[in-house]
């Protein structure tokens, strides 16, 4: 299943530091429309460099599931920052 | 029927052994023959972690840390997807990576390949500690593992 939120925490990790939530949800469902468009013209690139158009859709689906779970921390003397996919 | 179930049965036929013997020897040749990996059970590893840090003495900011927790998923479906690069673009990438001085292959990654790393990183910590990085008193330790 595709990532349905993220959460970017920003600040000193010793104090809080502000948290913002991401609804990846409402991210999907804004770009639907531009997914239908855009899928034809991948659909003819595909084609063109010789390649099964379901199974591009298909691994680009894939990656795009496959990224829930991910993690992303930076921490230094000053800052932190911390990015994960729900 | 392998050849040595064969020579059991008929030992046991020609009543050079018993029936109780014949089993133990089946079984001690099945335990042999079974393969380390599939007697062993599948450790189910869900992310790849990989831990960066690096203490620069130059930088103001102090030692930084990088935690990264990546989907094995993410990392099954990369090959997938990369898989699909057509062979004039790989024959490109590997150009351009030999130009950096990188000798990669990109040919040379599939899910088989791609299984076997991930089977052995499930069992295996890899740390990495740089002394000295560029003459500059930097410091880097970097751990990889599966958790």
């Amino acid at each position: 299943m595709i990532p349905v939120a993220g959460a970017v925490r920003v600040g000193d990790y010793r104090v809080h530091g502000f948290r913002l939530s991401i609804p990846f949800l409402l991210l999907w469902v804004l770009m639907l429309p531009l997914l239908v468009l855009v899928i034809p013209v991948l659909f003819i690139a595909a084609f063109c460099v010789g390649l099964n158009p379901f199974t591009a859709v298909g691994a680009v689906l894939r990656v795009l599931a496959a990224l829930r779970g991910t993690q992303v921390e930076v921490i230094n003397d000053n800052i932190s920052m911390l990015v994960n996919l729900f | 029927m392998s050849e040595t179930r064969r020579q059991v049965l008929e030992m046991l036929a020609a009543g050079k052994i018993t029936a109780e013997e014949a089993e133990r020897l089946i079984t001690a040749l099945e335990r042999d023959t079974t393969p380390i990996a599939e007697s062993r059970p599948a450790l189910k590893s869900k992310y790849l972690r990989v831990i960066v840090e690096s203490d620069d003495p130059a930088d103001s900011h102090g030692p930084v840390r990088v935690n990264t927790r990546v989907p094995m998923q993410l990392l099954r479906a990369g090959v997938k997807l990369a898989n699909l690069i057509p062979p004039q673009a790989r024959y490109h990438v590997d150009k351009a990576l030999h130009d950096q001085g990188i000798p990669f292959d990109m040919s040379g990654i599939n899910a088989g390949n791609l299984e076997e790393i991930v089977n052995h990183l499930e069992d295996l910590t890899v740390d990495v500690d740089l002394d000295d990085l560029d003459h500059r008193k930097q410091k880097v330790k970097v751990r990889v593992f599966c958790e």
